[in-house]
């Protein structure tokens, strides 16, 4: 069945299987690989995506679901070439160690910051709660979505077309 | 996998045409369950219908006296709703202990009655509010009270092709209600108890009371036995009062089961949360007991 999607600004249209999910459709037919799958079952978080500016786990939704919705992935949050401030952050305050869960982490946050640009840390665990990571014990996330918030939230929450 | 037909629907009108097909049709709305048990292969549909756009079914009001709730409104729409937060307490608080923002973005309500697990968050809840659940079917609607919504393990009263269409509670501004559960850790995991408590009360006193503790068995079970807390002063006393009554009942519910000296116990916690934070939100509202 044919769909179209607006991924990172982008429209494609695309052939897809009615069994094939938005994961599948995003690594294999457009070739984004941020977007991974770990658990395949929403729990791990690591096939996060925003939809319509909402954190969804990739792997719980069937690509022929996602017609016509807005999908933002990491790459979608350089411009020109450059990082934006939360992702500059995670990097500045080490909250990137193998990195596997970092790409569904930084949506999570993304998806919090559209709706709340100033959130307290018990938001923000609350929003990270559905993404593992096995590395840094959360602490350093945290820390980064703080020092991102400071720099300049307003970057982090610009709304894309 | 077998390969299967998949369609969305956008109107109720679409739902209808599809209906006089005369196929077997399978809905999906948020997925996060169906499409688990999907690749698991416990379910092959000949039809998918994708009902997580369609917009008559979506949405909460207040209507006759009753909160009124789309089938495919999700948890995180229920979880922030602010008719919820003020008529059903207990259904805001269930719709935010449910997996994580990621999963609550997607799940709906209607899914998670009609997938009628018995760690189920949010039919405790609907059970303490006496939720009605209307059916919409080629031959119009039906409306089943949610304790009779599911009738076995993991089975519903629906009967083919129909579908929930709208939840129903009666909303009540002397009504106050909380929701609670104990799981592995504190977010995204299953309930191994949890326990919603409605109360009416009338000065500091409590006139009528529904509790519903989940994970029992194939359905939430219904506190009956509400002697010694009918026109009781909501005191300290109150909260082990209910927790003995609510041991008791786990008891008598699961007497054979491993998990029974461990629930009958758990139950009293959550027994005390659940009053704790029901006074608090009284004397919130300045009203002091």
């Amino acid at each position: 069945m044919e769909i179209v999607l607006y991924v990172n600004g982008k429209k494609y249209k695309l052939d897809v299987g009615s069994e094939e999910r938005l994961l599948d459709v995003l690594r294999d037919k457009i070739g984004i690989k941020s977007v991974r799958e770990g658990c395949s079952e929403g729990e791990c978080g690591a096939c996060t995506v925003l939809m319509d500016k909402k954190p969804v786990t990739s792997c719980l939704v069937l690509a022929f679901q996602a017609e016509g919705k807005e999908i933002l992935t990491v790459e979608g949050l350089i411009e020109n070439g450059e990082l934006d401030q939360l992702q500059k952050s995670f990097i500045e305050k080490g909250a990137i160690q193998c990195g596997y869960c970092t790409p569904g982490m930084i949506l999570s946050i993304k998806g919090l910051l559209y709706q709340n640009p100033n959130p307290t840390e018990e938001e923000i665990r609350e929003a990270i709660a559905g993404n593992l990571c096995r590395c840094t014990g959360y602490k350093k996330i945290v820390d980064a979505v703080i020092d991102a918030v400071q720099k300049g939230e307003e970057r982090c929450v610009r709304t894309r077309q | 996998m077998r390969s299967y037909e998949a369609v969305s629907v956008k109107t109720e009108g679409d739902l209808l045409e599809l209906l006089k097909n005369n196929k077997k049709l399978t809905y999906i709305a948020g997925g996060t369950d169906f499409i688990i048990k999907l690749r698991e292969g416990k379910v092959s549909p000949e039809l998918l219908v994708d009902i997580s756009c369609l917009e008559d079914f979506r949405g909460i009001s207040v209507q006759d006296g009753f909160i009124k709730i789309g089938a495919v409104t999700t948890f995180s729409e229920i979880q922030n709703s602010s008719i919820i937060k003020k008529y059903a307490r207990c259904l805001a608080q269930a719709a935010a202990k449910i997996g994580s923002v990621q999963i609550r973005n997607r799940a709906t309500i209607g899914g998670n009655i009609v997938n009628a697990s018995p760690a189920a968050d949010s039919l405790p809840a609907l059970g303490a509010l006496s939720a009605v659940v209307e059916v919409f079917g080629v031959e119009g609607l039906r409306k089943v009270n949610i304790e009779d919504f599911i009738i076995d393990m993991r089975k519903t009263c629906l009967r083919e092709n129909e579908i929930v269409k709208n939840i129903y509670i009666p909303c009540s501004p002397d009504s106050f209600s909380s929701f609670s559960k104990v799981g592995a850790r504190k977010s995204v995991t299953i309930s191994k108890l949890n326990l919603a408590v409605n109360l009416k009360y009338h000065k500091d006193v409590c006139l009528e009371i529904n509790a519903a503790v989940g994970t029992l068995g194939k359905n939430f079970v219904l506190l009956k036995d509400c002697d010694g807390l009918i026109n009781r002063k909501m005191d300290e006393d109150f909260a082990k009062v209910l927790g003995e009554k609510l041991s008791r009942l786990v008891q008598y519910t699961i007497p054979n089961r491993a998990s029974m000296p461990y629930k009958s116990v758990a139950i009293r916690g959550l027994a005390e949360d659940v009053m704790e934070d029901i006074i608090n939100e009284l004397s919130g509202r300045g009203i002091n007991l």
